[in-house]
């Protein structure tokens, strides 16, 4: 039965080539939709490393003050005073390269033979409490770093399992803007945002005569009072005496950064599901088309004997078939992203991708037999061969 | 072999009720070689239609072969059909998509037999209707009577007791009617095959054994 229908569909062949190619097209749609979703979601499932629930954030843009003692002096009279506040549990800097802020350091160095591709934000003693980042290996920065031979640096977890994934990375000095060595590892550090990529991080001891604008993280204990933002401002105002600065909420911007990454997906599964819905309506209405063009055949068939369900099977198989034939079409393009590495993403995000494509075709294509296949079983067959 | 009582057939519709058959009796004996005649509309082709379980009667009872075919269920009806029934129609209802041989398999494909056991079967059904050498041939590239000789090779590929023909000869010209109608008549008289023939031609229901004919639905002598 398999041999005669694969010769049926064969020699239908130029009749289904309009139909392979919409389920080919639909396939590869999908594949696209899905891999930019997934590549997203995996993102999102990543920790990011750091709390954002009673953090806030001040950007301080200091005026053009030569005097780098005093910038010096009033920043650690302004940790100083915040520090007196009850409901603030840490506050530490940063430079601009913080959480949610949009700033990118890159850079790269050879460490032997390897090239290092890595993000460089720096933080100062306090930092790790202030976020609530876990160090996993070694520890975070001390008072005795400052006098250290060796730039001190803390990586993430990503950066040691791509460069040491069999050996300790504490201890390391690796070349990264002068000779730097590694004293800790912290768990995961996604700062563009949930839904980024985590990059190889590497951060550096917050030089306090930093020309460069610092943040401000202050840590809140749990339940503290709306109106403390009030506080905050009026510190950093008095302290700072002119500085102009913006307070942020860290939670706030996480969820408005998502806003970001969210409203892409909605929009490409939407226009996705709508053109998926197209193509169902369309495969729906050949389903049809071709159950009546073929009347004649079904009643013969049923004449010589074949029963109800041996005919509806027929039809679900020969759609069935034709719909592997376009998958394995467009898999033969899909395929090419994985083995031209066109992005740089890891192959079982194609994997799942083209499965996922797979499955929503093929559910898709049943859903779509299911009636017309009903349809065909139920063609009287004396009515049909009347007909013809 | 055949044997019908009291057969009605009424088609309804919400506002009419149209008698197309009209307690119909009729016995066929084995190697009987029936025709059926009458104008169009009379009910040939629906009482072929039951004879052939493609359409239930209203009313009376069937037995084919000793069988009382009413009480059996549409999977059984088709396996009854495929194994004692050939069909023949008027517009050969061949499949354009198959070729010859693939559409004298046809019946065979619905007894699950072996791919090469259905070649052989094929290629013999068609060597006895003359058209071995256009087996690979696709029914468009056929002349009507080919196409119609293709149709009895198929209804008697899995050797039927009973073969069914809806104005086979209808679609041709008196040559090719002859080829066809000489070929039904070797069936029946070699093979002793029971066939049931519904015609509008006077000469070729002549030729025999049996001539019934219907006029509005009911049997007249």
């Amino acid at each position: 039965m398999i041999k005669h229908l694969l010769t049926l569909i064969w020699n239908r062949k130029k009749r289904s080539v309009l139909l392979i190619i919409e389920l080919s097209l639909a396939f590869l749609i999908l594949f696209s939709v899905f891999g930019f979703v997934l590549y997203n979601m995996d993102n999102y499932k990543t920790p990011l490393g750091f709390d954002t629930e009673n953090i806030w954030m001040a950007s301080l843009r200091m005026n053009s003050d030569p005097d780098s003692a005093e910038r010096v002096e009033t920043k650690a009279l302004l940790l100083q005073s915040l520090r007196q506040i009850p409901e603030i549990s840490e506050v530490s800097y940063s430079n601009p390269v913080s959480p949610f802020s949009g700033s990118t350091w890159q850079t790269s160095t050879i460490d032997n033979g390897f090239e290092m591709d890595v993000e460089l934000a720096a933080a100062d003693l306090n930092n790790d409490k202030t976020l609530g980042l876990n160090v996993v290996e070694g520890r975070w920065f001390n008072k005795e770093d400052k006098s250290a031979k060796y730039r001190p640096i803390v990586i993430n977890k990503k950066m040691r399992m791509a460069y040491w994934p069999d050996s300790t990375a504490i201890g390391r000095i690796i070349k990264l803007n002068g000779e730097s060595k590694i004293v800790g590892v912290i768990d995961n550090y996604k700062y563009h945002g949930e839904f980024s990529e985590e990059k190889n991080v590497v951060i550096s001891l917050f030089a306090e005569h930093s020309d460069q604008n610092p943040t401000l993280i202050i840590r809140l204990k749990d339940g503290f009072d709306p109106t403390i933002e009030q506080d905050i401002n009026r510190i950093i105002q008095q302290t700072t005496k002119g500085w102009k600065f913006s307070i942020e909420n860290l939670e706030s911007k996480r969820k408005f950064l998502n806003v970001d990454y969210w409203i892409p997906m909605v929009v490409l599964g939407s226009i996705s599901g709508f053109l998926i819905f197209n193509v169902a309506l369309g495969l729906f209405g050949v389903l049809v088309y071709n159950i009546k063009k073929r009347r004649g055949e079904i009643g013969l068939r049923r004449a010589l004997g074949a029963n109800p369900k041996s005919i509806s099977n027929q039809f679900i198989f020969e759609i069935l078939f034709l719909t592997s034939i376009s998958i394995l079409i467009a898999l033969f393009f899909a395929i090419q992203f994985p083995i031209m590495g066109f992005f740089d993403v890891d192959t079982s995000l194609y994997i799942r991708a083209m499965f996922y494509s797979a499955l929503v075709i093929y559910s898709l294509v049943l859903i779509c037999t299911i009636y017309p296949s009903i349809q065909a079983a139920r063609v009287h067959p004396a009515t049909a061969l009347h007909e013809e | 072999m055949i044997q019908l009582n009291n057969i009605s057939k009424v088609y309804k519709t919400k506002t009419i009720e149209t008698l197309a058959l009209d307690n119909i009796n009729l016995s066929v004996e084995k190697g009987e070689f029936l025709s059926i005649m009458g104008p169009s509309g009379c009910g040939k082709s629906t009482l072929l239609n039951i004879i052939g379980l493609l359409d239930e009667p209203s009313s009376g009872m069937i037995n084919i072969s000793d069988q009382a075919i009413l009480e059996y269920k549409s999977k059984a009806l088709a396996k009854f059909r495929n194994q004692k029934l050939g069909f023949i129609f008027q517009s050969f209802h061949l499949i354009n998509d198959l070729s010859v041989i693939d559409n004298v398999e046809l019946p065979l494909i619905y007894r699950n037999i072996g791919s090469s056991e259905r070649k052989k079967l094929a290629e013999e059904a068609l060597e006895s209707v003359g058209l071995k050498n256009r087996m690979k041939h696709f029914p468009s590239q056929l002349s009507g009577g080919q196409k119609q000789r293709v149709a009895i090779a198929r209804a008697i590929v899995g050797k039927p007791e009973i073969i069914l023909a809806d104005e086979p000869t209808g679609n041709l010209d008196s040559v090719m009617g002859g080829e066809v109608m000489d070929i039904l008549l070797k069936l029946n008289k070699e093979n002793s095959t029971t066939i049931v023939m519904v015609t509008h031609d006077k000469l070729m229901a002549e030729k025999t054994h049996k001539l019934i004919r219907l006029f509005d639905g009911s049997q007249v002598n």
